[in-house]
């Protein structure tokens, strides 16, 4: 239950990081915490050329909660 | 002093909880390389061809082996894992070659190994094996084993390897005014352990020197397989156990890799590791359990036992190997458990089939047995209008008349009894412990939306198996002492309990004693752990050499001092002789199994809408003649209720109707937790020693799963007493068991 052969990548910005998922026709997958994937790959099952990791990409490393559209989910 | 007996913290737990155990996957030698096992996707079927030259041709890969490489080395024929207990010709041919040839026979079946630079380049190469394999139609379950339309083995007629009769008296004329006549069932299940099976096989070819590491439980018997296939003499191979993460039974058997790995070592002339990854162990390593039953019990009307008789049928998978033999031969002969049946007559039949093969698992058969019986007296009891504690007590063996013969089995028929003890004592306090008058009330009650229920159950546990034991002991030049024991250690605290042994002997502190154990280098000849006989056999050969090194070292000490030995406390003996270079061996014989025995008792509570149960509380009460540690043995009790409770609720090993494996990892295969059973408790007691050992010592390490299963299902057929729901099948999952409350409330 190793990992198979793949590239690895590690952008700074949102549009690296979209652009080498366009790049790669859907051979790449995004690797975030890696709990799913990995033992997906381990398995087997999954062996995507290229794991993007967005670890080093600013702006996805939290949830905000934006004022408005709590209050929007409130009416409903 | 006294050693023994007392609540001694575990010596092995300072290295381990530091970090600092060594298990085999810690070991790296220059040179090593990795192997990886290509295993058998299909269930039943012809290999017609392996094409390997894809797989050599990566990078990494040194070499890929097949049967047909194994069989030029062998000199003609794979080699086969025999039988390592109760051998007889007739189950030669269901053996399981090393490597499969002609036909692999279940999903999991080696059929090639790679050994590569590392594991992953080893594992992309597997991918690069073509393998074309003539599908046969699976035998998948029992039903379809037992028509043998299909054969496993066409040189057979029928799937049936075998059918054992375990028999007293004549319980097959046995009239009665009362008969019951049940079926029931206990999934395919096993042990899981926490670190998978791993070997390090080292091959030195310039001083013929085979060095496997990883070896456990049996160590010497696994040596003398592996020398005779390697056509090497025993001493040309040495096999080191390291700290295991659990054995159960089920590590340290000889498996196809216990020769593929030093095979491959050898003819690379390279260190070779491979270690076992989930999905091999879930597949791979031996099953257990599996065995459905239709059985009959014959009593008066006061409830008194007059006989029981039936049919068990096994599910034992695609071959023999092992101990494949314990399980069919236990499930008949312990089903009676401690209870005074004058009329036995059992007969299991060992059906083969495509799954990976069965073979023993902690409480081997016992389990099973115990969960078929308990089930059935409480449905006696019931019938009758007796209460079923009432039921239990009368017919309980009593101390006046141990020793007490049960069952034989044939083939291979050898006498068997109990040894001694107080059954009816140890079930009082089992409902002491539980406080089953006070919570009587409760039984069948809805509170809260949950019904209540209790259950109470007997058991015996077999210990002390295999004929004898070794062990040696060295006064080292610092006047501390060494000891050698043949037992192995499978995290059971065999390290701790042996020194408190040797301690209590000599009278010397515990930290003047050091342990060497279970590897081939330490000692010329050891048996091992396997049917819970560490602490008796182990023990025993301890105290034997323990008085023999007293007596030649208290000699040495007047000689030396001057002094009448017996004078002289051993201890100032001891240092007064050390640097000449004294010591002793021994050897313990014993062909006389220890009967440890006891009660368990829980209280559940049933949700009818979704079919949880929760275990309020499990109380097991375990005598084991004389405790010599009370907190390794309580251990040794909880830890098998927990293993129980995974058993009776969660661990199922599936197949679906093709032999395809569908539990490859643990969120298929659901293993207990620490928060699933927060109330446990084991009361060790020492009524009732053994009269076979000096230390009067019983194996204790099993008796807490046996009971498990039909202790719990006796409390959830109670609590849905109301609704009329008997749970026949192991597990109570929550679908199953709300299917009963659904479909009985229809």
């Amino acid at each position: 239950m190793k990992l198979p052969a793949f590239e690895y990548a590690s952008p700074v910005t949102l549009a690296e990081a979209i652009s080498l998922l366009a790049a790669t026709g859907g051979k790449a997958k995004l690797l975030a915490g890696g709990q799913s994937l990995m033992p997906a790959m381990a398995f087997r099952l999954a062996a995507p050329e290229l794991l993007v990791d967005l670890r080093r990409v600013p702006n996805l490393d939290r949830i905000e909660a934006v004022y408005e559209a709590r209050a929007a989910y409130a009416k409903k | 002093m006294n050693f023994i007996g007392k609540p001694v913290e575990r010596v092995e737990d300072l290295r381990l909880v530091r970090g600092r155990g060594q298990f085999v996957d810690d070991l790296h030698r220059e040179g090593m390389l990795h192997a990886a096992v290509l295993r058998s996707s299909i269930a039943h079927g012809r290999i017609r061809s392996i094409k390997t030259a894809a797989a050599r041709a990566m990078p990494g890969v040194h070499a890929v082996f097949t049967a047909d490489d194994v069989a030029r080395f062998a000199g003609g024929a794979v080699p086969t894992i025999p039988l390592r207990i109760y051998q007889q010709p007739d189950l030669v041919p269901f053996e399981q070659p090393v490597i499969a040839h002609t036909k692999v026979r279940f999903v999991g079946e080696p059929i090639a190994v790679i050994v590569a630079e590392n594991a992953a380049l080893a594992e992309d190469a597997l991918d690069a094996i073509e393998v074309e394999i003539e599908v046969l139609p699976a035998v998948a379950d029992r039903a379809a084993a037992q028509k043998s339309e299909v054969l496993l083995f066409e040189e057979k007629t029928s799937n049936t390897a075998i059918t054992f009769l375990a028999a007293k008296g004549d319980a097959k004329s046995a009239k009665a005014p009362y008969l019951r006549r049940e079926k029931f069932s206990v999934q395919r299940h096993s042990a899981v352990n926490l670190e998978p099976r791993g070997l390090l096989a080292t091959w030195d070819g310039a001083n013929t020197k085979l060095t496997v590491s990883g070896a456990a439980k049996v160590p010497f018997t696994t040596r003398r397989l592996l020398a005779q296939r390697m056509d090497l003499p025993e001493d040309c191979v040495d096999m080191v156990a390291l700290d295991v993460g659990g054995g159960f039974g089920v590590r340290g058997e000889f498996y196809p890799e216990d020769f593929l790995i030093p095979f491959a070592a050898r003819k690379l002339n390279r260190p070779v590791k491979w270690i076992e990854d989930r999905r091999e162990n879930l597949l791979a390593s031996n099953h257990s359990r599996d065995i459905a039953c239709d059985i009959e019990i014959a009593c008066e009307k006061d409830g008194t036992i007059l006989a029981i008789r039936g049919f068990i049928y096994v599910d034992s998978g695609a071959y023999f190997r092992g101990t494949g033999v314990g399980v069919p031969r236990n499930v008949g002969q312990f089903l009676c458990g401690p209870y005074r049946v004058p009329n036995v007559h059992l007969e299991t039949s060992v059906l083969m089939t495509n799954k990976a093969p069965l073979a023993t698992y902690r409480g081997p058969g016992r389990f099973e047995g115990d969960f078929f019986r308990e089930r059935l007296f409480d449905m006696a009891a019931d019938d009758l209008g007796i209460d079923r504690v009432a039921f239990r007590r009368r017919n309980l063996v009593a101390k006046e008349e141990m020793p007490y013969a049960i069952a034989t089995v044939t083939p291979n028929e050898k006498k068997e009894e109990y040894d001694s003890g107080d059954y009816v004592v140890a079930l009082d306090r089992a409902l002491t412990e539980i406080g089953w008058s006070k919570k009587a009330a409760l039984q069948g009650q809805l509170v809260d939306g949950r019904y209540h229920g209790l259950g109470v159950g007997c058991f015996v546990e077999g210990g002390a198996g295999g004929l004898k034991e070794y062990a040696r002991m060295v006064v080292e030049p610092d006047a501390t002492v060494t000891l050698y024991v043949g037992s192995t250690s499978v995290g059971q605290g065999v390290e701790t309990i042996s020194i408190q042994i040797a301690s209590e002997v000599l009278q010397i502190p515990m930290e003047r004693i050091r342990i060497f154990h279970g590897s081939t280098t330490h000692m010329k000849e050891g048996y091992g752990s396997w049917h819970s006989r560490s602490t008796v056999m182990g023990g025993s050969a301890i105290v034997v050499v323990a008085e023999k090194l007293k007596a030649v070292v208290r000699k040495a000490a007047a000689s030396r001092l001057r002094r009448a030995a017996d004078e002289i406390p051993f201890g100032e003996a001891l240092t007064a002789v050390a640097g000449m270079g004294l010591e002793a061996d021994g050897i313990f014989e014993n062909h006389m199994h220890t009967y440890a025995y006891g009660s368990a008792a829980a209280h559940v509570a049933v949700d009818p809408r979704t079919g949880h149960v929760e275990v309020i509380e499990y109380v097991a009460v375990h005598d084991v003649g004389r405790i010599i540690n009370p907190l390794t043995a309580a251990g040794q009790a909880i830890g098998g209720i927990v293993q129980g409770l995974g058993g009776t609720f969660l661990e199922h090993l599936q197949y679906d109707e093709h032999g395809q494996f569908l539990t490859g990892s643990l969120a298929d295969y659901m293993l207990p937790t620490a928060a699933d059973f927060p109330c446990i408790r084991a009361v060790m007691l020492e009524n009732s020693p053994s009269p076979h050992n000096p230390l009067g010592a019983k194996g204790g390490g099993e008796g807490g799963i046996v009971s498990v299963g039909g202790v719990v299902a006796n409390a959830v057929a109670n609590a849905l007493s109301s609704l009329g729901v008997q749970p026949r099948d192991l597990p109570i999952s929550p679908p199953r068991l709300w299917q009963l409350i659904e479909g009985d409330k229809r």
